[in-house]
């Protein structure tokens, strides 16, 4: 289920907008394409569901020749997502969702359920938004809907130009999260145009970076961020791409499972927590209950100023963790606001399963930037 | 002027019928018309042609009723026929102005999103832009009928008929009543077709085009 783009070109007048551009957008996977304006991002995107026609060249989807579907029925089976803008004012949420079901005669029944699925799948609650129009919603929310309306027929294959665009950043920042997370569970093979490198980074399987109609450098995004093509590639992902990288690094690659810990539940005074701190020539311990869920944490120097028979529980504070698919990028920023050069890595369930610390996270940045250490 | 309605009822009431006749056929058929050229002008690869349609209507608005009517009869000659043509080319203007005003403005990024949908360009008409549209479309009706019923006073003059016979006499006879009943009447009826299109306005649009913005 690939989309395959052959000598793609698509001149306007004397202007080549796409130059043969040759691009293959694997199945399953969230392709990026991403340039400065001007670069044929969108015309590619575009090309892609016959809303601009193709020069020269041709696209396959699955082999099959974009010149003998018929546009109509091939839009009606591509998902098209663009900013909340395009959502229909004058529908309901319901009838937003419904509409690429409706124009392909799906029972009223079927496209109901349909309806209730999508909004779960994009956390809204179907009772809540099924009859609200567009301009009773926020923004984020409308961008959800758009996603929904999107997949409504279940399609293969996503098309998405700049859905995030008009986001508020903070809002932008929970729709990629959540995106990324229903990405992950419906498994399409989607085409994402955006101009934000850092969104493109941040979603990317692969990145496929345009200029002046032509491609740059088409790789896995980690690819992308360690080898960039050139100059201009460099120049796009900007001066802190190892910062960028420390984004698409999870926790879980990273973090140590072997870890020192202190016990918590009333088990130790501080005198001996103190002797045991030392012992290992720490400055601090994290606290594990005895079902292993993270407790807090102690400074040694505390302990060394309370009551020596006083019990450790009692001195812990407490202390932010990070889940193992979390990433590096929020691991560091935890450790700048908290003080602390590790942080406890817990699971779902608050069970600490490791430690993540901070000079792993640098190994990483110098790794990703190329540099060494002295 | 109660006096003057209530001794003379059945005659207002002619001239009433034969107002709302010259009113409906005019008005209807421009409607009609109207939004076929709107339709038409504002397709995708005509919007130049919207454009013009737009400007010239928009100047077109300025013509004196009378002259439309005036010229109506140098070719038409008397009787109700040229003055539904008059009223039907002089509201003519405000639907289409108004209907091709609004086709015009509908969100291209909606457009393209019903089209990138697989809507074919009859659907993204009457589903999207015709609906989108029916505040600007539902305010040129509404322009239309006020003008038409005002303006049809005047076909008078060509022999047409309406309440501007009323008006007319009262101005020959000095009769201050008959010319204020027949203002009256005229008014009257404006105002309530305004109000019935106000009413139909308000049931045809969509009440997420009329909330707002949270």
């Amino acid at each position: 289920m690939s989309i395959e783009c052959i000598n793609l070109t698509k001149r306007y007048g004397n202007v080549l907008a796409v130059d043969k551009l040759n691009i293959t957008f694997d199945e399953h996977k969230l392709s990026i394409l991403i340039g400065p304006s001007g670069c044929g991002k969108t015309t590619v995107l575009t090309m892609l569901n016959h809303l601009t026609s193709i020069t020269d060249g041709d696209i396959r989807y699955d082999g099959v020749s974009i010149k003998d579907i018929d546009p109509i029925e091939l839009r009606r089976s591509i998902g098209y997502v663009i900013q909340e803008i395009g959502l229909f004012p004058h529908m309901t949420v319901y009838e937003n969702i419904a509409t690429v079901p409706r124009l392909l005669r799906w029972p009223e029944e079927k496209i109901r359920k349909r309806v209730d699925e999508l909004l779960e799948l994009v956390n809204l609650a179907p009772d809540q938004f099924r009859n609200k129009f567009p301009s009773e919603v926020s923004g984020g929310q409308r961008q959800r809907i758009g996603v929904a309306r999107g997949l409504a027929a279940d399609p293969e294959f996503l098309l998405m130009d700049e859905p995030f665009g008009a986001i508020d950043p903070i809002n932008r920042e929970r729709l990629q999260d959540s995106f990324l997370e229903i990405q992950r569970r419906i498994q399409k093979t989607i085409v994402f145009v955006t101009h934000d490198i850092r969104e493109a980074v941040k979603l990317g399987d692969k990145i496929a970076i345009l200029r002046q109609g032509r491609l740059i450098q088409y790789d896995e995004t980690l690819t992308v961020i360690n080898q960039p093509e050139n100059e201009f590639v460099e120049n796009l992902l900007g001066s802190d791409r190892a910062l960028k990288g420390l984004e698409l690094v999870r926790v879980r690659d990273s973090f140590d499972t072997n870890f020192f810990s202190l016990p918590a539940g009333n088990a130790l005074t501080a005198k001996k927590a103190l002797e045991q701190l030392r012992a290992e020539h720490r400055t601090f311990g994290f606290l594990k209950t005895q079902e292993g869920r993270l407790w807090g944490y102690v400074l040694a120097r505390d302990l060394e100023r309370a009551d020596s028979e006083h019990s450790i529980d009692d001195l812990a504070k407490s202390v932010e963790s990070i889940l193992p698919y979390g990433t590096l990028m929020e691991a560091i920023t935890l450790m700048v606001t908290t003080g602390l050069t590790s942080v406890p890595v817990v699971d779902d369930h608050d069970i600490m399963q490791g430690v993540i610390r901070f000079r792993d996270v640098f190994d990483k940045v110098a790794e990703l930037a190329g540099t060494a250490d002295e | 002027m109660i006096t003057y309605l209530s001794q003379n009822s059945s005659y207002v009431l002619e001239k009433l019928g034969q107002h709302v006749m010259l009113f409906l056929l005019s008005w209807i058929l421009a409607m009609a018309i109207g939004m076929i050229i709107a339709i038409i002008s504002t397709r995708p690869g005509n919007e130049q042609i919207g454009k013009i349609l737009i400007a010239v209507t928009g100047a077109a608005q300025a013509i004196p009723s009378i002259a439309v009517i005036a010229l109506s009869y140098i070719f038409l000659g008397i009787g109700a026929t040229p003055a539904v043509f008059a009223l039907f080319i002089y509201s003519l203007v405000p639907i289409t102005f108004n209907a091709a005003s609004g086709l015009l403005n509908v969100d291209p990024a909606m457009k393209r999103a019903a089209r990138g949908m697989g809507m074919t360009n009859t659907q993204i008409l009457f589903r999207i832009e015709i609906p989108v549209s029916v505040r600007p479309i539902m305010a040129g009706a509404r322009s239309a009928a006020t003008i038409t019923i005002g303006a049809a006073t005047i076909a008078t003059v060509i022999g047409a008929g309406g309440l501007g016979d009323i008006i007319l006499i009262g101005l020959r006879l000095m009769e201050l009543d008959m010319i204020l009943a027949g203002a009256v009447v005229t008014a009257a009826l404006a105002v309530a077709v305004d109000g019935l299109l106000a009413l139909l306005e308000r049931v045809t649009i969509s009440p997420g085009l009329v909330t707002k913005e949270i």
